[in-house]
């Protein structure tokens, strides 16, 4: 384990990736904005949830007019638009919300079409489970460090390469928002899990 | 009457009449040679052309098929002039202005016209003259007069029946009861009177008959129609048949929409299966196109779920949604992705309804959670830039949650939501958001809102209503 890396890695494209916790749609939209490059992006997710999403407040982290939203009720739709969109490829980010990881099928379904458009995948769920296919998770909650607010990214598995945790302060800021480089934080030692079985 | 006798039917072999049901009652509304001679007539139930012609054979109306047969026969005569429209549901005003030489004169045009119409299996009468009102009433009450020369209408029309005025029963009732039979008994009459007696709308129909007031022949525009249909050989079961015979149709209809420079929004494939169902295909497509391939592939995701039975024989297409064409460069320099995204947005827009593809426009508004609306991806254009507020705003809006005070303070020191205790650290406001009283009722609630940092590096947007005792509080808004 690396401890002393001083930047969060990226999400690799082609793949699908996990995120929960408190602060993972704003750690999402960071990581979406840094694959997007000036592209569109697509968020699939309950018509309730998308119509929490307020781009006023989402405007710092991406343009809010390159995102399509995709409004299904039903979990069998969000699975299937996403799968459907990654396969086509015609977008370079896929934002899909769920209230729990998706079953290893249809988790290992979206990883195969994610690799046939070369789109990258990021699942925002809320109820993590044991185990997963994704190809890293993440876990993240707010912090604060004295006056300074920040967000606690945990990567507590990776499929190829180190896990960890970082401070990630100021995030959202225009330095963060170039989308060129990496995303610098501070090391935080070792990742914190979810729940006490995910791993 | 004569769609049926095109269609193949024995309908000069029996006394026949087309019905249509009226209420309660089911009447005649149209008859056919051997049934007139019989006495039967346009108007009578169902019940008495029965009675007293007992083999009467019927069918009921299809309105809209009569439709469509007028609209048809409306095309096809665009070869005779260019100006013309429908009469009702089954006439045809041709405007023959400068016209009729091309065929030898007027009386030689309305013989031609009919002659034409018999071959294709249709009944026509003709009249020709300078009103609308008095051609109609010529084509239908004139018997052997054909034509009425310029300057003739009082004379020409005096001896016709007053129905020939097309007005409606209540007003003929009232005319026959007064002992107005011919439209010459009107002529005496002075058109104060007849408004009062039979309305305004009477007396203008009446003018326009004589050709005192205007009444220009409308044009319905005929849109060219894109469609096209194939007949197989054999009914077939097969999806890579029935696939290549959708392919065939699509780019015939795309070269159409190429030559009147259309784009194409949705199509409508019809299957007549060979047992006589017809299945019926929908699709729609994020932007007008007329490439074949981007149809095709909204059709091949779709044209498993079509229910061959016992084979498919033959195959319709129409564009039920065209609009005119325009090109639209996206991108500068570099190579366009032609399809990318307006492909992804019509299979979606497919599956789950094109209700549910959304993306966000602004509106200008200073309540948050109304400054922006979902507007259909397939209709969305995009702004130079988002218009961005002054004030932070939350990431994600909660409808007003309440929240369980632990320690009291303006706002809260320490309180509980969602099972989960916060602590104030820092509080910026209030920022009070009015209602909009110039909505009514409908306007937002009055209220204060704090930005609220807590111990544990969570930012909540805390709200309160003014001048309340106790104060109550709820969380509207979580930030990043």
């Amino acid at each position: 384990m690396n401890k002393s890396r001083t930047y969060i890695p990226k999400l690799k494209g082609g793949r699908v990736h996990e995120v929960s916790g408190d602060g993972a749609l704003a750690f999402a939209l960071l990581m979406a904005f840094g694959a997007m490059k000036g592209r569109e992006a697509l968020c699939i997710g309950s018509p309730d949830w998308l119509a929490a999403l307020q781009p006023h407040g989402l405007e710092r982290f991406v343009d809010p007019q390159s995102l399509v939203h995709v409004a299904c009720p039903l979990k069998t739709d969000v699975l299937w638009a996403a799968e459907t969109a990654l396969r086509a490829g015609a977008v370079r980010v896929v934002l899909l919300s769920l209230f729990a990881t998706p079953d290893g099928k249809s988790l290992r379904r979206l990883q195969l079409a994610a690799e046939t458009g070369g789109a990258l995948g990021i699942i925002l769920v809320r109820e993590v489970a044991f185990t997963s296919p994704a190809e890293t998770r993440w876990h993240c909650q707010p912090c604060r460090q004295g006056d300074a607010r920040g967000l606690h990214v945990s990567l507590y598995k990776n499929k190829s390469g180190v896990e960890g945790s970082w401070y990630l302060y100021g995030y959202g800021a225009t330095e963060h928002n170039t989308g060129a480089g990496r995303l610098a934080a501070t090391p935080a030692g070792e990742p914190v899990w979810p729940g006490r079985l995910a791993r | 009457m004569n769609r049926y006798g095109r269609a193949g039917w024995p309908v000069e072999a029996c006394a026949f009449a087309v019905t249509q049901e009226d209420g309660n009652t089911v009447r005649l509304l149209s008859v056919n040679r051997q049934a007139e001679a019989l006495g039967l007539e346009v108007g009578m139930t169902l019940a008495a052309a029965r009675a007293s012609v007992p083999d009467l054979v019927t069918e009921p109306c299809d309105c809209e098929r009569d439709q469509l047969f007028l609209r048809a026969l409306q095309r096809w005569s665009e070869r005779f002039s260019p100006w013309i429209a429908t009469d009702g549901t089954d006439g045809l005003l041709i405007n023959a202005s400068g016209c009729a030489h091309l065929f030898g004169g007027e009386a030689a045009m309305i013989e031609e016209i009919c002659l034409m119409l018999g071959d294709l299996g249709v009944e026509a009468y003709g009249g020709l003259a300078e009103t609308k009102g008095a051609a109609k009433a010529l084509a239908r009450f004139g018997g052997e007069t054909r034509i009425i020369e310029p300057g003739r209408g009082r004379d020409g029309l005096a001896a016709m029946p007053v129905e020939a005025l097309g007005a409606g029963g209540s007003v003929m009732f009232e005319l026959k009861r007064l002992g107005l039979h011919r439209i010459g008994d009107l002529y005496p009459l002075k058109s104060a009177d007849l408004a009062k007696r039979f309305g305004f709308a009477f007396l203008a129909q009446f003018e326009q008959l004589l050709g005192i007031s205007a009444d220009p022949v409308l044009p319905a525009a005929t849109q060219p129609v894109f469609s096209a249909r194939i007949t197989l050989p054999d009914p077939t079961g097969l999806l890579e048949d029935v696939s290549e015979a959708v392919r065939r149709l699509t780019e015939q209809i795309c070269r159409r929409l190429h030559e009147h420079e259309f784009g194409v929004r949705a199509l409508q494939l019809t299957a007549e299966r060979a047992d006589h169902a017809t299945e019926v295909l929908e699709i729609g497509l994020a932007r007008p196109t007329r490439e074949a391939g981007l149809i095709m592939r909204q059709f091949d995701l779709k044209l498993p779920k079509l229910d061959a039975g016992s084979g498919i024989d033959r195959l319709r297409l129409v564009a039920t949604v065209t609009e005119p064409f325009k090109p639209v460069q996206k991108c500068f320099a570099e190579a366009e992705s032609p399809d990318g995204l307006e492909a992804l947005v019509a299979t979606l827009g497919n599956q789950l309804g094109f209700d549910r593809v959304l993306r966000w426009a602004p509106v200008s508004s200073h309540l948050p959670r109304k400054s922006f609306r979902f507007v259909e991806a397939v209709q969305w254009k995009a702004l130079d830039a988002w218009p961005s507020g002054s004030a932070e705003r939350p990431l994600l809006s909660i409808d007003h949650e309440p929240v369980a005070i632990e320690e009291p303070g303006r706002p809260p020191r320490k309180f509980t939501w969602r099972k989960k205790p916060y602590e104030t650290v820092s509080a910026a406001g209030p920022e009070r958001i009015g209602s909009a009283w110039w909505q009514g009722p409908d306007g937002e609630v009055l209220r204060d809102y704090w930005q609220v940092e807590t111990g544990d590096g969570a930012k909540l947007w805390l709200a309160t209503r003014p001048g309340e005792k106790p104060a109550s509080w709820t969380v509207a808004g979580v930030f990043p």
